[in-house]
């Protein structure tokens, strides 16, 4: 299992493969994780979501927090934070 | 930065693994873009065959148009021939960047590009070169060739790439022969090729059924 100092120490050395436009967030290299209906974005499934992260970050993707981080960003972008 | 990206960097998200960071590699070259400096993690052994890859690979074609628009975004640190020069020396469009040495930081990760040319590279080549051979002599020979068919099984839910398949002319289509898998190296069949060559004896259709009909394949 990954270890959280690895983790940390690597963080200011490594882009990004999760980043966030004012309209949706984006998984590398240019999947969204998010669909529009009634004038909001929600996330897509958390299926779809740990999807896209283990292709690339392998199946300890699924011990992270992606899936609430996710949804918590979305919520942030409705209200434009 | 937005409260919502200060909350995905709190994701957690593990490094690339091995198989990931190939994955990247790939895909970079089949969307024309560059390439991340992502750091991946060694404890993880790779499971994903060249071919593996190369089959995982045109998945991701689809989001070639927001990948272009969003290169900038992700490519944080990526690889510049500036900051990195190229390794081999001296090449300027082929070999691979040689990134900074950021195993420095965290001991036991390795950058993608460790400095010396892949051997997974090296073993592509040798293969393309093979199958380039190989195609030649049939299409010498009047046989149709089709290129990197795909096929995909339901019963199974997933599918591999054949390096060529041979085709007789025919009316309206082409017959096909048979389908060629060019083997250069010790390795054996990938787990999905064990599992779906005997279902393309048994008959199977490409993925991309229409797309294949046009180049001149009918199965």
């Amino acid at each position: 299992m990954m270890d959280m100092a690895e983790r940390i120490s690597a963080r200011p050395m490594v882009p990004r493969s999760l980043i966030c436009t004012p309209q949706a967030i984006w998984f590398w290299p240019g999947i969204t994780l998010n669909y529009a209906r009634g004038g909001q974005i929600h996330a897509v499934s958390r299926a779809a979501i740990l999807q896209a992260a283990t292709m690339l970050h392998g199946p300890e993707a699924n011990f992270s927090r992606i899936v609430p981080a996710v949804e918590t960003a979305t919520g942030l972008l409705n209200v434009g934070r | 930065m937005t409260l919502a990206q200060a909350e995905l960097d709190r994701s957690a998200l593990p490094l690339l693994s091995g198989d990931g960071a190939e994955l990247t590699r790939v895909i970079c070259r089949r969307l024309e873009i560059s390439r991340p400096l992502f750091l991946r993690s060694d404890r993880l052994p790779r499971r994903w065959s060249e071919a593996d890859v190369e089959l995982f690979a045109p998945d991701f074609d689809r989001y070639a148009g927001t990948a272009r628009a969003l290169e900038k975004a992700f490519a944080v640190g990526a690889q510049s021939p500036d900051r990195h020069p190229r390794w081999p020396a001296g090449q300027p469009d082929d070999g691979e960047f040689k990134t900074i040495d950021a195993s420095e930081i965290v001991a036991h990760l390795t950058p993608i590009a460790d400095g010396e040319r892949p051997q997974v590279q090296i073993n592509r080549d040798r293969h393309k070169k093979a199958v380039a051979a190989e195609v030649k002599k049939y299409r010498d020979a009047g046989f149709i060739v089709v290129e990197r068919v795909r096929f995909f099984v339901p019963s199974v839910g997933f599918g591999t790439e054949v390096d060529f398949v041979v085709s007789t002319p025919g009316f309206p289509l082409p017959n096909p022969l048979f389908a060629v898998d060019v083997k250069t190296g010790e390795g054996d069949l990938t787990d999905n090729q064990r599992a779906i060559y005997p279902r393309l004896e048994a008959g199977s259709r490409p993925a991309r059924l229409g797309g294949a009909l046009r180049r001149g394949y009918s199965r």
